[in-house]
Protein backbone atom coordinates (compact mmCIF):
# COMPACT_ATOMS: atom_id res chain seq x y z
CA UNK A 1 0.00 0.00 0.00
CA UNK A 2 2.64 2.31 1.01
CA UNK A 3 5.03 1.59 -1.79
CA UNK A 4 1.73 2.06 -4.22
CA UNK A 5 1.22 5.81 -2.89
CA UNK A 6 5.01 6.55 -3.31
CA UNK A 7 4.45 5.11 -6.89
CA UNK A 8 1.60 7.28 -7.63
CA UNK A 9 3.72 10.32 -6.07
CA UNK A 10 6.71 9.75 -8.29
CA UNK A 11 4.33 9.65 -11.30
CA UNK A 12 2.03 12.81 -10.09
CA UNK A 13 5.53 14.53 -10.10
CA UNK A 14 6.92 13.37 -13.27
CA UNK A 15 3.63 14.16 -15.01
CA UNK A 16 3.87 17.87 -13.54
CA UNK A 17 7.25 18.32 -14.80
CA UNK A 18 6.50 17.28 -18.20
CA UNK A 19 8.74 14.28 -18.03
CA UNK A 20 6.14 12.30 -19.10
CA UNK A 21 2.91 12.99 -20.78
CA UNK A 22 -0.57 12.70 -19.44
CA UNK A 23 -1.54 9.86 -21.26
CA UNK A 24 1.98 7.99 -19.70
CA UNK A 25 0.39 9.85 -16.55
CA UNK A 26 -3.27 8.44 -17.06
CA UNK A 27 -2.66 4.89 -17.59
CA UNK A 28 -1.07 4.67 -13.42
CA UNK A 29 -3.66 6.95 -12.24
CA UNK A 30 -7.24 5.84 -11.47
CA UNK A 31 -9.55 7.73 -13.96
CA UNK A 32 -11.24 9.49 -11.62
CA UNK A 33 -8.07 10.77 -9.77
CA UNK A 34 -6.60 11.57 -13.27
CA UNK A 35 -9.68 13.54 -14.72
CA UNK A 36 -9.89 15.33 -12.05
CA UNK A 37 -6.37 16.45 -11.59
CA UNK A 38 -6.75 17.49 -15.00
CA UNK A 39 -9.42 19.54 -14.38
CA UNK A 40 -7.62 21.50 -11.70
CA UNK A 41 -4.34 21.87 -13.92
CA UNK A 42 -6.31 22.78 -16.86
CA UNK A 43 -7.92 26.09 -15.30
CA UNK A 44 -4.93 26.82 -13.56
CA UNK A 45 -2.93 26.51 -16.47
CA UNK A 46 -5.24 29.45 -17.86
CA UNK A 47 -4.52 31.87 -14.95
CA UNK A 48 -2.48 34.82 -15.03
CA UNK A 49 -2.35 37.38 -11.95
CA UNK A 50 -2.87 40.21 -15.09
CA UNK A 51 -2.96 40.58 -18.59
CA UNK A 52 -0.11 43.28 -17.96
CA UNK A 53 2.84 41.85 -19.03
CA UNK A 54 5.05 44.83 -18.19
CA UNK A 55 5.57 45.09 -14.99
CA UNK A 56 7.44 48.99 -15.15
CA UNK A 57 9.81 49.85 -17.26
CA UNK A 58 13.05 49.17 -16.82
CA UNK A 59 14.51 52.65 -17.91
CA UNK A 60 12.92 53.74 -14.70
CA UNK A 61 15.22 52.00 -12.67
CA UNK A 62 18.47 52.46 -14.90
CA UNK A 63 17.55 56.00 -14.80
CA UNK A 64 17.47 56.17 -11.07
CA UNK A 65 19.99 57.97 -9.18
CA UNK A 66 22.57 55.91 -8.23
CA UNK A 67 24.41 55.21 -4.77
CA UNK A 68 26.91 53.03 -5.46
CA UNK A 69 30.58 54.30 -5.26
CA UNK A 70 32.45 51.17 -6.48
CA UNK A 71 32.59 52.15 -9.88
CA UNK A 72 34.25 55.48 -9.92
CA UNK A 73 34.46 56.03 -13.43
CA UNK A 74 30.52 55.20 -13.97
CA UNK A 75 30.05 58.31 -11.18
CA UNK A 76 32.18 60.44 -12.57
CA UNK A 77 30.55 60.48 -15.64
CA UNK A 78 27.09 60.85 -14.02
CA UNK A 79 28.55 63.92 -12.60
CA UNK A 80 29.37 64.68 -16.19
CA UNK A 81 26.12 63.94 -17.99
CA UNK A 82 24.01 65.35 -15.13
CA UNK A 83 26.46 68.73 -15.06
CA UNK A 84 25.85 68.76 -19.10
CA UNK A 85 22.17 68.23 -18.85
CA UNK A 86 21.35 70.51 -16.39
CA UNK A 87 23.42 73.32 -18.72
CA UNK A 88 21.13 71.94 -21.86
CA UNK A 89 18.52 72.49 -19.45
CA UNK A 90 18.95 76.22 -18.76
CA UNK A 91 19.79 76.81 -22.34
CA UNK A 92 16.60 75.04 -23.66
CA UNK A 93 14.14 76.64 -20.81
CA UNK A 94 15.85 79.95 -20.89
CA UNK A 95 15.28 80.20 -24.62
CA UNK A 96 11.99 79.33 -24.49
CA UNK A 97 11.10 81.57 -21.72
CA UNK A 98 12.42 83.75 -23.78
CA UNK A 99 11.65 83.18 -27.44
CA UNK A 100 7.97 82.77 -26.29
CA UNK A 101 7.51 86.32 -24.70
CA UNK A 102 8.03 87.11 -28.87
CA UNK A 103 5.71 84.27 -30.29
CA UNK A 104 2.08 85.36 -30.74
CA UNK A 105 -0.42 81.98 -30.97
CA UNK A 106 -3.66 81.45 -31.79
CA UNK A 107 -5.91 78.29 -31.17
CA UNK A 108 -8.93 77.14 -32.03
CA UNK A 109 -11.30 75.09 -29.96
CA UNK A 110 -14.04 72.32 -31.92
CA UNK A 111 -15.86 73.42 -33.80
CA UNK A 112 -15.16 77.20 -33.14
CA UNK A 113 -13.89 79.62 -36.00
CA UNK A 114 -11.59 82.91 -35.74
CA UNK A 115 -10.55 85.75 -37.86
CA UNK A 116 -6.92 87.15 -37.06
CA UNK A 117 -5.57 90.25 -38.33
CA UNK A 118 -1.61 89.90 -38.90
CA UNK A 119 0.89 92.03 -37.83
CA UNK A 120 1.60 93.46 -41.65
CA UNK A 121 -1.62 95.86 -40.98
CA UNK A 122 -3.60 94.29 -43.91
CA UNK A 123 -3.14 90.32 -44.41
CA UNK A 124 -6.42 88.41 -42.73
CA UNK A 125 -6.08 84.94 -41.09
CA UNK A 126 -9.32 82.52 -40.82
CA UNK A 127 -8.56 79.76 -38.83
CA UNK A 128 -10.96 76.95 -39.16
CA UNK A 129 -11.81 74.56 -35.80
CA UNK A 130 -9.27 72.30 -33.86
CA UNK A 131 -6.31 74.40 -35.77
CA UNK A 132 -2.87 76.48 -34.00
CA UNK A 133 -1.57 79.16 -35.86
CA UNK A 134 1.59 80.93 -34.35
CA UNK A 135 4.16 83.42 -35.57
CA UNK A 136 7.85 85.25 -34.27
CA UNK A 137 6.70 88.92 -33.54
CA UNK A 138 10.56 89.41 -34.51
CA UNK A 139 10.20 87.84 -37.85
CA UNK A 140 7.37 89.72 -39.25
CA UNK A 141 9.33 93.03 -37.68
CA UNK A 142 12.10 92.17 -40.30
CA UNK A 143 9.61 92.27 -43.14
CA UNK A 144 9.61 88.53 -43.22
CA UNK A 145 6.15 87.54 -42.99
CA UNK A 146 5.75 83.75 -41.75
CA UNK A 147 3.21 81.65 -40.30
CA UNK A 148 3.66 78.24 -38.29
CA UNK A 149 0.37 75.97 -38.91
CA UNK A 150 -1.45 72.83 -37.32
CA UNK A 151 -4.57 72.17 -38.92
CA UNK A 152 -6.09 74.71 -41.49
CA UNK A 153 -6.69 78.01 -42.32
CA UNK A 154 -7.60 80.37 -44.91
CA UNK A 155 -5.21 83.17 -45.85
CA UNK A 156 -5.95 86.47 -47.40
CA UNK A 157 -2.74 88.36 -47.87
CA UNK A 158 -3.40 91.71 -50.00
CA UNK A 159 0.22 93.07 -50.09
CA UNK A 160 3.20 91.96 -52.45
CA UNK A 161 5.61 90.04 -50.82
CA UNK A 162 7.45 87.13 -49.60
CA UNK A 163 4.48 85.52 -47.29
CA UNK A 164 5.21 81.91 -46.02
CA UNK A 165 2.76 79.35 -44.29
CA UNK A 166 4.75 76.27 -42.52
CA UNK A 167 3.51 73.19 -41.97
CA UNK A 168 5.01 69.96 -40.64
CA UNK A 169 4.02 68.41 -44.02
CA UNK A 170 5.55 71.32 -45.90
CA UNK A 171 5.32 75.01 -46.27
CA UNK A 172 3.07 77.30 -48.82
CA UNK A 173 4.58 80.39 -50.15
CA UNK A 174 2.43 83.26 -51.74
CA UNK A 175 2.98 85.01 -54.43
CA UNK A 176 0.31 87.75 -53.52
CA UNK A 177 -3.32 86.56 -52.56
CA UNK A 178 -5.80 84.54 -50.96
CA UNK A 179 -5.68 80.89 -50.02
CA UNK A 180 -5.90 77.94 -47.95
CA UNK A 181 -3.62 75.77 -46.18
CA UNK A 182 -4.70 72.48 -44.59
CA UNK A 183 -2.36 70.04 -43.10
CA UNK A 184 -2.95 66.83 -41.85
CA UNK A 185 -0.84 63.90 -40.56
CA UNK A 186 1.13 62.97 -43.55
CA UNK A 187 -1.21 65.36 -45.78
CA UNK A 188 -1.25 68.57 -47.04
CA UNK A 189 -4.46 70.35 -48.81
CA UNK A 190 -3.61 73.75 -50.47
CA UNK A 191 -6.04 75.86 -51.84
CA UNK A 192 -5.65 78.87 -54.13
CA UNK A 193 -8.52 81.86 -54.31
CA UNK A 194 -6.56 84.51 -55.77
CA UNK A 195 -3.63 85.16 -57.24
CA UNK A 196 -0.69 82.31 -57.01
CA UNK A 197 1.01 80.34 -54.40
CA UNK A 198 3.82 77.89 -53.92
CA UNK A 199 3.24 74.72 -52.57
CA UNK A 200 6.28 73.07 -51.35
CA UNK A 201 6.04 69.46 -49.43
CA UNK A 202 8.29 68.11 -46.82
CA UNK A 203 10.03 66.14 -49.94
CA UNK A 204 10.77 69.48 -51.55
CA UNK A 205 8.44 68.38 -54.12
CA UNK A 206 6.64 71.89 -55.14
CA UNK A 207 3.30 72.79 -57.11
CA UNK A 208 2.68 76.31 -58.20
CA UNK A 209 -1.43 76.79 -58.29
CA UNK A 210 -3.07 79.21 -59.96
CA UNK A 211 -6.46 80.94 -59.09
CA UNK A 212 -9.43 78.06 -58.88
CA UNK A 213 -6.84 75.31 -58.43
CA UNK A 214 -6.14 72.79 -55.63
CA UNK A 215 -4.14 69.82 -54.82
CA UNK A 216 -3.54 67.85 -52.44
CA UNK A 217 -0.14 66.22 -51.01
CA UNK A 218 -0.52 62.65 -49.91
CA UNK A 219 1.33 59.39 -50.19
CA UNK A 220 4.47 61.42 -50.84
CA UNK A 221 2.83 62.53 -53.94
CA UNK A 222 0.60 65.85 -54.97
CA UNK A 223 -2.14 65.01 -57.10
CA UNK A 224 -3.29 66.72 -60.07
CA UNK A 225 -4.29 69.67 -59.99
CA UNK A 226 -8.27 70.49 -59.67
CA UNK A 227 -10.36 73.39 -60.55
CA UNK A 228 -13.09 74.60 -58.38
CA UNK A 229 -15.26 77.41 -57.56
CA UNK A 230 -13.27 80.47 -56.64
CA UNK A 231 -15.53 81.80 -53.96
CA UNK A 232 -14.76 81.57 -50.31
CA UNK A 233 -14.30 78.10 -49.08
CA UNK A 234 -17.29 75.93 -47.45
CA UNK A 235 -16.37 75.83 -44.03
CA UNK A 236 -16.27 79.26 -43.79
CA UNK A 237 -19.79 78.64 -44.56
CA UNK A 238 -22.17 76.00 -43.66
CA UNK A 239 -21.01 73.36 -45.25
CA UNK A 240 -17.58 71.39 -45.74
CA UNK A 241 -17.51 69.81 -49.06
CA UNK A 242 -14.90 66.97 -49.90
CA UNK A 243 -13.91 66.26 -53.68
CA UNK A 244 -12.34 63.20 -53.96
CA UNK A 245 -10.73 63.09 -50.60
CA UNK A 246 -9.00 60.93 -48.64
CA UNK A 247 -10.97 59.62 -46.22
CA UNK A 248 -8.11 60.35 -43.54
CA UNK A 249 -9.25 63.95 -43.95
CA UNK A 250 -12.71 63.60 -43.93
CA UNK A 251 -12.15 61.75 -41.14
CA UNK A 252 -10.07 64.40 -39.21
CA UNK A 253 -12.30 67.48 -40.41
CA UNK A 254 -15.15 65.57 -38.79
CA UNK A 255 -13.12 64.92 -35.06
CA UNK A 256 -12.38 68.90 -35.28
CA UNK A 257 -15.65 70.32 -36.72
CA UNK A 258 -17.60 68.28 -33.94
CA UNK A 259 -15.06 67.52 -31.40
CA UNK A 260 -14.88 64.02 -31.54
CA UNK A 261 -12.62 61.48 -31.16
CA UNK A 262 -12.28 58.97 -33.75
CA UNK A 263 -11.60 54.88 -33.16
CA UNK A 264 -11.01 53.82 -36.84
CA UNK A 265 -11.33 50.22 -36.23
CA UNK A 266 -9.56 48.37 -39.18
CA UNK A 267 -11.23 50.40 -42.09
CA UNK A 268 -9.03 51.25 -44.75
CA UNK A 269 -8.09 55.04 -44.63
CA UNK A 270 -6.73 55.86 -48.07
CA UNK A 271 -10.30 55.26 -49.54
CA UNK A 272 -11.47 58.84 -51.00
CA UNK A 273 -15.15 60.41 -50.40
CA UNK A 274 -16.45 63.18 -52.40
CA UNK A 275 -19.56 65.14 -51.18
CA UNK A 276 -20.62 67.87 -48.70
CA UNK A 277 -21.91 67.58 -45.26
CA UNK A 278 -23.53 70.30 -43.06
CA UNK A 279 -21.87 71.87 -39.61
CA UNK A 280 -24.49 71.84 -37.63
CA UNK A 281 -25.90 68.57 -37.90
CA UNK A 282 -23.57 65.94 -37.25
CA UNK A 283 -26.21 63.10 -37.38
CA UNK A 284 -26.85 64.41 -40.83
CA UNK A 285 -23.30 64.44 -41.82
CA UNK A 286 -22.30 60.56 -39.96
CA UNK A 287 -25.39 59.51 -42.84
CA UNK A 288 -23.85 61.47 -45.59
CA UNK A 289 -20.43 59.93 -45.08
CA UNK A 290 -20.37 55.93 -43.90
CA UNK A 291 -23.10 54.75 -46.09
CA UNK A 292 -22.05 55.80 -49.09
CA UNK A 293 -18.71 54.63 -48.51
CA UNK A 294 -19.90 50.81 -47.08
CA UNK A 295 -18.48 51.72 -43.48
CA UNK A 296 -21.19 51.16 -40.27
CA UNK A 297 -20.48 53.32 -37.36
CA UNK A 298 -21.88 53.74 -33.44
CA UNK A 299 -21.30 57.26 -31.82
CA UNK A 300 -21.15 56.46 -28.44
CA UNK A 301 -20.94 59.84 -26.38
CA UNK A 302 -18.05 61.84 -28.22
CA UNK A 303 -16.65 58.72 -29.41
CA UNK A 304 -17.25 57.09 -33.27
CA UNK A 305 -16.49 53.25 -33.61
CA UNK A 306 -15.76 52.66 -37.29
CA UNK A 307 -15.80 49.30 -39.01
CA UNK A 308 -16.12 47.48 -42.30
CA UNK B 1 36.67 39.13 -16.15
CA UNK B 2 35.10 37.73 -18.70
CA UNK B 3 32.02 37.18 -16.87
CA UNK B 4 28.77 39.11 -17.92
CA UNK B 5 28.49 42.24 -15.48
CA UNK B 6 25.34 43.19 -14.30
CA UNK B 7 26.28 46.79 -14.01
CA UNK B 8 25.74 46.92 -18.22
CA UNK B 9 22.79 48.36 -19.33
CA UNK B 10 22.38 45.47 -21.83
CA UNK B 11 22.23 42.83 -19.14
CA UNK B 12 20.82 44.86 -17.02
CA UNK B 13 18.02 45.00 -19.45
CA UNK B 14 17.99 40.82 -20.10
CA UNK B 15 17.46 40.58 -16.43
CA UNK B 16 14.70 42.70 -16.57
CA UNK B 17 13.14 41.04 -19.39
CA UNK B 18 13.34 37.15 -18.29
CA UNK B 19 12.79 37.78 -14.74
CA UNK B 20 10.24 40.90 -14.07
CA UNK B 21 7.25 39.03 -14.82
CA UNK B 22 8.00 36.06 -13.13
CA UNK B 23 9.17 37.89 -9.47
CA UNK B 24 6.43 39.71 -9.39
CA UNK B 25 4.24 36.97 -9.54
CA UNK B 26 6.17 35.36 -6.74
CA UNK B 27 5.64 37.93 -4.58
CA UNK B 28 2.17 37.84 -5.52
CA UNK B 29 1.23 34.24 -5.13
CA UNK B 30 3.67 35.00 -1.82
CA UNK B 31 1.24 37.92 -0.53
CA UNK B 32 -1.51 37.78 -2.71
CA UNK B 33 -1.03 41.79 -3.36
CA UNK B 34 -0.71 42.72 -7.04
CA UNK B 35 0.33 46.54 -6.53
CA UNK B 36 2.59 45.80 -3.59
CA UNK B 37 3.98 42.89 -5.64
CA UNK B 38 4.87 45.09 -8.27
CA UNK B 39 6.14 48.28 -6.41
CA UNK B 40 8.55 45.86 -4.73
CA UNK B 41 9.75 43.65 -7.75
CA UNK B 42 10.58 47.31 -8.95
CA UNK B 43 12.30 48.17 -5.86
CA UNK B 44 14.03 44.67 -5.77
CA UNK B 45 15.51 46.04 -9.16
CA UNK B 46 16.86 49.27 -7.97
CA UNK B 47 18.96 47.53 -5.61
CA UNK B 48 19.92 45.63 -7.92
CA UNK B 49 21.34 47.84 -9.99
CA UNK B 50 23.10 50.04 -6.99
CA UNK B 51 24.52 47.10 -5.95
CA UNK B 52 25.31 45.61 -9.56
CA UNK B 53 28.72 45.41 -9.15
CA UNK B 54 28.75 43.22 -6.21
CA UNK B 55 26.41 40.83 -7.68
CA UNK B 56 27.48 38.32 -10.21
CA UNK B 57 25.50 38.02 -13.09
CA UNK B 58 24.64 34.18 -13.00
CA UNK B 59 23.60 35.21 -9.17
CA UNK B 60 21.22 37.95 -9.83
CA UNK B 61 18.36 36.03 -10.15
CA UNK B 62 18.19 34.82 -6.15
CA UNK B 63 19.30 38.09 -5.12
CA UNK B 64 16.37 39.50 -7.03
CA UNK B 65 14.01 36.49 -4.97
CA UNK B 66 15.56 36.55 -2.11
CA UNK B 67 15.57 40.85 -2.26
CA UNK B 68 11.93 41.18 -3.22
CA UNK B 69 10.97 39.18 -0.39
CA UNK B 70 12.47 41.01 2.36
CA UNK B 71 11.03 44.55 0.79
CA UNK B 72 7.76 42.81 1.00
CA UNK B 73 8.28 41.29 4.45
CA UNK B 74 9.40 44.66 5.89
CA UNK B 75 6.73 46.51 4.50
CA UNK B 76 3.69 44.63 5.37
CA UNK B 77 1.86 43.22 7.77
CA UNK B 78 1.34 39.69 6.82
CA UNK B 79 -2.66 39.23 6.00
CA UNK B 80 -5.15 36.53 4.65
CA UNK B 81 -3.69 36.04 1.14
CA UNK B 82 -6.86 36.30 -0.87
CA UNK B 83 -5.85 35.74 -4.78
CA UNK B 84 -7.52 36.55 -7.82
CA UNK B 85 -6.97 35.60 -11.30
CA UNK B 86 -7.54 36.32 -14.43
CA UNK B 87 -7.68 34.23 -17.36
CA UNK B 88 -5.23 34.08 -20.75
CA UNK B 89 -6.89 35.72 -23.25
CA UNK B 90 -5.65 33.38 -26.06
CA UNK B 91 -6.97 30.41 -24.44
CA UNK B 92 -9.44 28.34 -27.07
CA UNK B 93 -12.88 29.52 -26.55
CA UNK B 94 -14.16 26.46 -24.19
CA UNK B 95 -17.06 24.12 -24.90
CA UNK B 96 -20.30 25.89 -26.07
CA UNK B 97 -19.50 29.17 -24.43
CA UNK B 98 -23.49 30.22 -25.10
CA UNK B 99 -24.74 27.52 -22.28
CA UNK B 100 -25.20 29.77 -19.54
CA UNK B 101 -25.22 26.80 -16.74
CA UNK B 102 -22.50 25.42 -18.40
CA UNK B 103 -20.84 28.81 -18.01
CA UNK B 104 -21.90 29.48 -14.59
CA UNK B 105 -20.52 25.59 -13.36
CA UNK B 106 -17.12 26.81 -14.89
CA UNK B 107 -16.76 30.34 -13.54
CA UNK B 108 -17.96 28.70 -10.16
CA UNK B 109 -15.20 25.58 -10.28
CA UNK B 110 -12.64 29.14 -10.56
CA UNK B 111 -13.74 30.70 -7.53
CA UNK B 112 -13.80 27.81 -5.34
CA UNK B 113 -10.61 26.74 -7.03
CA UNK B 114 -8.76 30.38 -6.30
CA UNK B 115 -10.20 30.04 -2.96
CA UNK B 116 -8.62 26.67 -2.44
CA UNK B 117 -5.42 28.04 -3.61
CA UNK B 118 -5.37 30.92 -1.27
CA UNK B 119 -5.79 28.96 1.11
CA UNK B 120 -3.05 26.36 0.45
CA UNK B 121 0.09 26.64 2.87
CA UNK B 122 2.20 29.15 1.87
CA UNK B 123 5.54 27.71 0.48
CA UNK B 124 2.90 25.37 -1.31
CA UNK B 125 1.12 27.43 -3.42
CA UNK B 126 4.30 29.46 -4.55
CA UNK B 127 5.79 26.23 -5.67
CA UNK B 128 2.98 25.47 -6.70
CA UNK B 129 1.96 28.29 -8.88
CA UNK B 130 5.35 28.97 -10.29
CA UNK B 131 5.36 25.60 -11.57
CA UNK B 132 2.01 25.86 -13.20
CA UNK B 133 1.57 29.62 -14.21
CA UNK B 134 5.08 30.39 -14.58
CA UNK B 135 5.74 27.40 -16.16
CA UNK B 136 8.96 26.82 -14.33
CA UNK B 137 11.32 23.45 -13.79
CA UNK B 138 11.29 22.03 -10.63
CA UNK B 139 15.11 22.61 -11.20
CA UNK B 140 14.47 25.94 -12.13
CA UNK B 141 12.09 26.97 -8.83
CA UNK B 142 14.94 25.33 -6.41
CA UNK B 143 17.23 27.55 -7.84
CA UNK B 144 15.29 30.56 -7.53
CA UNK B 145 14.14 29.90 -4.07
CA UNK B 146 17.13 27.62 -3.01
CA UNK B 147 15.40 24.86 -1.86
CA UNK B 148 16.11 21.17 -2.85
CA UNK B 149 14.12 19.76 -5.83
CA UNK B 150 12.86 17.20 -3.63
CA UNK B 151 11.09 20.00 -1.52
CA UNK B 152 9.97 21.39 -4.53
CA UNK B 153 8.54 18.03 -5.83
CA UNK B 154 6.87 17.42 -2.39
CA UNK B 155 5.50 20.69 -2.02
CA UNK B 156 3.69 20.64 -6.03
CA UNK B 157 2.12 16.86 -5.44
CA UNK B 158 1.00 17.86 -1.89
CA UNK B 159 -0.59 20.68 -3.26
CA UNK B 160 -2.28 19.13 -5.95
CA UNK B 161 -3.43 16.26 -3.57
CA UNK B 162 -5.06 18.95 -1.43
CA UNK B 163 -7.04 20.74 -4.04
CA UNK B 164 -8.18 17.98 -5.10
CA UNK B 165 -9.47 16.64 -1.69
CA UNK B 166 -10.95 19.66 -0.65
CA UNK B 167 -12.86 20.46 -3.95
CA UNK B 168 -14.06 16.79 -3.29
CA UNK B 169 -15.11 17.96 0.05
CA UNK B 170 -16.94 21.15 -1.59
CA UNK B 171 -18.29 17.99 -4.26
CA UNK B 172 -17.32 20.72 -7.10
CA UNK B 173 -16.02 18.87 -9.65
CA UNK B 174 -18.25 18.14 -13.09
CA UNK B 175 -17.30 14.56 -14.04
Amino acid sequence: MKTNHTDKDAILTQWLNGDISADEASKHLSREEFLKYTQILTEVDQWVPDQDTEIFDPRLVLDSPKKSKSKVISLLSWKYISVAAAIILAIFVGQSVWKSSLIIEHQTAYGEIKTVDLPDGSSKMILSANSIASWSKSDWKKGKRKITLTGKAYFDVPQEGEFDVVTSEGTVSVLGTRFVVHQVDQALHATCYQGRVRATAKSNKSIVLDKGESSLFFNGKWDPKKLFDAALPDWIKDHISFDNTPIKIVLSELESNYGLSINYGSINLARRFTGSIPKEDLDQALKIIFPTLGISYRLDGKTLYLSE
Amino acid sequence: MNQTSVCEEQSFNRLHQTHALSLRNFLYYRFGSLEKAKDCAQEAFIRLWNNCSKVAFDKAKSYLFTTANRIFLDDAAHQKVVLKFEKRSNTHEAQSETNPEFLYQLDEFQSQLEQVVSNLPEKQRVVFLLSRIDKMKHQEISDTLGISVKTVEKHITSSLKYIRSELDELNHFSI
